[in-house]
C-alpha cells in the first residue's frame, strides 16, 4: 500500500461513505423530521387557500369594511378563523420548533453515538474524527435546511400575501387591513432565509451541547434551554439592530402609522428634541390641555417605526447573526472532537 | 539444562520474524510499539508508569497481566483512543490515532463496539465504506468461518458472533498492526480454534503484527512469539518468548531440615523461590551456577508468566534495556519451538 495513494483515496473516497453512515446512523430521525416537515407544508399550502378565501369572501360579504354595532352581518365583526389560525395559532409552534429541532435532532447527534459508545468504532476505521463530525453536522445539517424550506415557504407565503394584500387598493385591500391584525413583524423569525438560520442554529447548539455533554437525555435538556435562551435573546435584539424612523408632528395628533411597519411607540416631543412616551397632562379640556403641554414644553408628538422596506435587510441581518454563530458552533464540535479522549 | 547466555545475540532478531521486512516504510522500519517512559493512569493510580519497550515488526505478541493492570489502556492508548498521561507512544513510528496510522491499525476493543441497528452486511459496508485499503474477502471470511447470516442485525447477535463482526472489521481494513483486546474470550473452542488459525495465517503470510491481551497462559506459547507482561504499573517482560523460556532456569534443591538453604548470591537473578515440604524451587533468569542445585530444567512459558504475575516486584527483562548481568561469552540455545 502506497501511503500517497491512501492519502489520494481518502480525501475523495470516505466522503460518500461518511455521508452514508451519517445518514443511516439516524435515519429513523432524518425521515420523521422530514415526513413531519412535508406534513406541514401540505398543511400550509391548504391554509393559504384558505386564508385567500376567506378575506375574499369577507370583502363581498362585508361591503363597508369592518362592523363595529349592527351594521352588516356578524361575520364582519369577527377576525375570520383562517387568519387567526395563521396568524394566532401557528405563531406557537414556530417559536418552539427551533427548540424541538435542538433537542431531537442537534442533541442526540453525538451524544447518542457516545453515549453507545459506537464512536470508536468509526474513530478506529481510516477516517479522522473531524471528517466523521463534520459529515454528520453537514448530514442533519442538510435534512435540517430540507425540512425548514419545507415549513419555511408556506409560512413565509401567508406572510408576503398579507402584506401585499394590505397595501393593495380597493375593497380587497380594506378587506385585508380589517381582517389581519396590525404588524408587529413577529413572523420575521419563522419567514424567509431567518426561518432557515434559526434551525440551523438550533441544530448546531444541540450538537455541541451533545457532544460537549456525552449524554442524551442531558444534552436534550440542556440545549432545549440553550436554543429557548438563544431565541429570547435574539428577540430581544431584534429592535435595536437597525435605526428606527421617527416621525414627529406639530400638533396634538399622533402621526399616521405607516402600513406594514413595525411600531416601536409614538408619544410627545419636547421643546428640546426629548422624547416621552406618556403624557405629563391629565386629560382634561382642550384648553387646559393646550396650557398644560405649554407649561411641560411639549411641541408635538412622534411616532418610532421601523419602516417596512427595512423588513428584509433586518431578516438578512438576523440570518448573519444565526449563521454566523452556527458557524462558530460547528468549528467548535471539530475542534472539540479532536481533543476527546475515548476511553 | 543450563544455558550460557549472551543477551546481545539474542536480540538481533535474526530469522523469520525479521522485523526490517514487513511495512512500505523505509528499511529499518520503525517498531510497530515503541515506548518511551510511558505512563497513563488507571482509576486511582497509575496503570502504567515508565514504561520502555519496543515490539518489532511482524510479531505476534501476547499481552499478559493481571485484570487492571494497563493491557486494555495500552491498547486504546495505541488505537489513538485516549492520550497518554507521560512518554510517548509510537505505532508504526507514528503518533497514534493520526492519519499516517490509522488506515495501518485494525482495532478489536474489550467491548466490541458496533451499531446494533445495523445488519452484519451494512456493518461490512461501514467498513468498506470508511478504509481505503478494505478487502471484501478478508472481512467476508470471518463472517463466514462464523456462520453469520449477513442480513442478521448486530444487536441480536451472540457476543461471540459480534466478535467474529467486529473482527472481520478489523481485518477488513487489512492492517500492518492488529490490536487485539482478549480476542478469544467470548468465543466457542471450534470458533476460537478456526479464528486462531487465520490469524496465524494473516501473521505469516502479510508480516502482520498481532497484539493481542489474553488471560489464557496456556495457550499463550502456541500462539505467540513476543510476550508483554505488564504487573504493578510496570513492564515485567517485552521480548520473543523463544528468548524468555531460554533466559530462564527451574532449579530444585532439596533441603535436608527446616531451615530455607541460603541461594548462592551469585546464581543468577531469582525471579521465585517455592518450597513444598523439603523441595525449593528456585525460578532464575540468566543463571551462572548451578552448584548445589538437584535439578536443573527448562520452565514452560506458562510458568515462567506466573512465577513474574506472582512476583510483580521482579526485575524487568525487556529487548534492548538490560539491567541484569550476564556473562559474555555463548550464545542462546534455540529452544524447542511449538508448531505453529
Amino acid at each position: 500500500m502506497n501511503v500517497r495513494i491512501v492519502i489520494r483515496r481518502l480525501a475523495v473516497g470516505p466522503a460518500a461513505g461518511l455521508a452514508w453512515l451519517a445518514w443511516r446512523q439516524h435515519r429513523v430521525a432524518h425521515w420523521t423530521a422530514l415526513a413531519l416537515a412535508a406534513l406541514a407544508a401540505i398543511w400550509g399550502v391548504w391554509q393559504h387557500g384558505q386564508l385567500v378565501g376567506v378575506v375574499e369572501s369577507w370583502a363581498t360579504n362585508c361591503p363597508h369594511g369592518r362592523a363595529l354595532g349592527a351594521e352588516g352581518p356578524s361575520v364582519c365583526d369577527s377576525t375570520p378563523r383562517a387568519v387567526s389560525t395563521v396568524m394566532t395559532a401557528a405563531a406557537a409552534p414556530l417559536r418552539f420548533l427551533p427548540v424541538a429541532v435542538g433537542a431531537l435532532l442537534g442533541a442526540p447527534l453525538f451524544a447518542q453515538t457516545l453515549k453507545d459508545r459506537t464512536h470508536r468504532l468509526v474513530w478506529t476505521q481510516s477516517v479522522s474524527r473531524r471528517q466523521w463530525a463534520a459529515a454528520k453536522l453537514c448530514v442533519t445539517g442538510a435534512v435540517t435546511v430540507v425540512a425548514a424550506l419545507l415549513i419555511t415557504a408556506p409560512v413565509t407565503w401567508w406572510w408576503s400575501t398579507i402584506r401585499h394584500g394590505r397595501t393593495t387598493t380597493g375593497r380587497l385591500g380594506t378587506a385585508w387591513r380589517d381582517t389581519t391584525p396590525q404588524s408587529d413583524w413577529s413572523y420575521l423569525p419563522y419567514t424567509g432565509p431567518a426561518g432557515i438560520a434559526h434551525l440551523l442554529l438550533a441544530l448546531a447548539t444541540g450538537a455541541a451541547v451533545g457532544l460537549l455533554m456525552r449524554r442524551v437525555l442531558a444534552a436534550v435538556a440542556v440545549s432545549a434551554a440553550v436554543t429557548l435562551a438563544l431565541q429570547t435573546g435574539l428577540e430581544k435584539l431584534r429592535p435595536h439592530l437597525l435605526t428606527p424612523t421617527v416621525r414627529r408632528t406639530d400638533g396634538d395628533a399622533f402621526p399616521d402609522r405607516t402600513l406594514n411597519a413595525w411600531h416601536f411607540d409614538q408619544g410627545y416631543t419636547h421643546a428640546d428634541g426629548s422624547l416621552t412616551t406618556t403624557s405629563p397632562c391629565p386629560p382634561s379640556t382642550w384648553e387646559a390641555l393646550q396650557r398644560c403641554e405649554h407649561t411641560r414644553h411639549i411641541t408635538g408628538t412622534y411616532s418610532r417605526d421601523l419602516d417596512p422596506q427595512q423588513f428584509l435587510p433586518l431578516q438578512w441581518i438576523e440570518t448573519g447573526i444565526c449563521l454566523t454563530a452556527t458557524a462558530l458552533l460547528a468549528a467548535l464540535c471539530l475542534v472539540h472532537v479532536r481533543r476527546m479522549s475515548a476511553r | 539444562m543450563n544455558h550460557p547466555l549472551d543477551p546481545s545475540a539474542a536480540h538481533q532478531h535474526d530469522g523469520p520474524y525479521d522485523s526490517g521486512s514487513y511495512g512500505d516504510d523505509a528499511p529499518g522500519a520503525s517498531p510497530a510499539l515503541e515506548a518511551v517512559g510511558l505512563g497513563f493512569r488507571g482509576r486511582d493510580e497509575w496503570a502504567l508508569r515508565g514504561g520502555d519497550f519496543a515490539v518489532p515488526r511482524g510479531r505476534v505478541v501476547g499481552l499478559v497481566g493481571p485484570n487492571g493492570s494497563g493491557k486494555t489502556a495500552l491498547l486504546t492508548v495505541a488505537a489513538g483512543l485516549r492520550p497518554v498521561d507521560a512518554g510517548t507512544l509510537r505505532v508504526l513510528g507514528h503518533a497514534p490515532g493520526t492519519p499516517a496510522v490509522l488506515p495501518r491499525v485494525g482495532v478489536l476493543l474489550q467491548d466490541r463496539p458496533l451499531e446494533r441497528g445495523f445488519t452484519v452486511a451494512e456493518t461490512l459496508r461501514l467498513g468498506r465504506a470508511l478504509n481505503p485499503g478494505w478487502s471484501e474477502a478478508a472481512a467476508r471470511a470471518i463472517i463466514d468461518d462464523c456462520d453469520i447470516p449477513p442480513r442478521a442485525r448486530v444487536g441480536r447477535l451472540s457476543a461471540g458472533q459480534r466478535t467474529c463482526v467486529a473482527l472481520a472489521l478489523a481485518l477488513g481494513k487489512e492492517p500492518e498492526l492488529l490490536l487485539l483486546d482478549e480476542p478469544m474470550a467470548d468465543l466457542d473452542p471450534q470458533r476460537r480454534l478456526a479464528l486462531t488459525g487465520v490469524l496465524m495465517k494473516r501473521a505469516a503470510e502479510h508480516g502482520t503484527t498481532i497484539v493481542m491481551s489474553s488471560h489464557a497462559l496456556s495457550e499463550l506459547h502456541l500462539v505467540c512469539d513476543h510476550v508483554l507482561l505488564m504487573a504493578r504499573g510496570r513492564v515485567l517482560l517485552a521480548d520473543d518468548t523463544e528468548f524468555v523460556e531460554a533466559a530462564h532456569s527451574l532449579m530444585t534443591f532439596t533441603c535436608p531440615d527446616a531451615a530455607t538453604p541460603a541461594i548462592p548470591p551469585q546464581m543468577g537473578t531469582v525471579i521465585e523461590t517455592r518450597r513444598s515440604g523439603r523441595v525449593l524451587s528456585v525460578l532464575v533468569r540468566f543463571p551462572l551456577t548451578t552448584d548445589g542445585a538437584a535439578s536443573t530444567a527448562a520452565p514452560s512459558l506458562e510458568e515462567i508468566l506466573l512465577a513474574y504475575l506472582r512476583n510483580p516486584q521482579a526485575a524487568p527483562l525487556i529487548a534492548g534495556r538490560f539491567t541484569a548481568k550476564a556473562p559474555a561469552s555463548g550464545s542462546p540455545d534455540p529452544q524447542d519451538r511449538p508448531a505453529r
